[in-house]
């Protein structure tokens, strides 16, 4: 897999920004995947690069601990516990937007 | 909280207004970090939506927490963004907040660009009703189930 040199800083979104690239995130994510949803189904995994943090039942617990152990500018993501993802459905879109990733 | 009725010009258009969580507008006052300003917007109801969006505008103005990101599937091809965690507000429509939501960071076609975003099924399916009368020109949204709740369960 490839593994690229991110910056250890909070995302940021400017107008015309691609999507982050979550491709770490992900992939610590995938690898706890099992267990997270085992024990924490529909709570909410505080993820810093390549660490699941942990998992806590609310965006505020999931902040604070984050804010405590990496400080206010750390890259962190809160993302949702779910067994699988599922594609949205969306037609009003402006599919030749630079905020979108088209997939091949 | 309420029943929101409107008038259909076109659009169901919902207004509102967005800002950060409350639990990241605490840390960050907490920690001394500028706050960003609340910020008014119209959505556009959009039952063919699974989920609710926001145009990156919004999201630059606001730079809230991350979620990940999503593929959506649309009428031509599929395509991945981010998913970013907001706070829905609807103080003119009378109804209730969603405080942490995650939203998908999308543009609006240009034919709607006068919309901050879409007000998908995820959302209308925390509401008790949305009702559209037709000859009319008006809908209406309700977050609670009101004096004919009990009837309109047993239909």
């Amino acid at each position: 897999m490839k593994t690229e040199a991110i910056k250890d800083e909070w995302p940021r979104f400017e107008e015309t920004d691609p999507p982050l690239d979550l491709t770490r995130e992900n992939a610590a994510f995938e690898r706890e995947r099992a267990r997270l949803v085992r024990d924490h189904l529909g709570h909410i995994a505080l993820i810093h690069i390549d660490e699941v943090v942990g998992a806590y039942p609310t965006l505020g617990e999931a902040l604070e601990i984050g804010f405590r152990r990496f400080g206010r500018n750390a890259r962190l993501i809160f993302r949702p516990i779910t067994a699988k993802d599922e594609p949205e459905y969306i037609s009003n879109v402006d599919v030749s937007h630079p905020c979108v990733r088209p997939v091949d | 909280m309420g029943r929101y009725v409107a008038s259909v010009v076109d659009h169901l258009v919902l207004p509102g207004r967005v800002r950060l969580p409350p639990a990241y507008e605490r840390q960050l006052a907490r920690l001394g970090a500028s706050v960003p300003a609340p910020v008014p917007i119209r959505l556009l109801i959009d039952t063919g939506s699974s989920r609710t969006t926001l145009i990156p505008g919004i999201v630059r103005h606001l730079q809230p927490m991350s979620g990940s990101e999503v593929r959506v599937v649309t009428a031509t091809r599929s395509v991945d963004t981010d998913l970013v965690w907001v706070c829905l507000e609807f103080p003119e429509a009378g109804l209730a907040s969603f405080p942490e939501i995650l939203v998908a960071r999308l543009a609006m076609p240009p034919a709607l660009a006068q919309f901050h975003g879409l007000l998908g099924r995820d959302l209308l399916a925390r509401l008790e009703l949305l009702e559209y009368y037709g000859r009319r020109g008006r809908y209406s949204l309700r977050d609670t189930p009101g004096w004919l709740g009990w009837l309109r369960r047993r239909l």
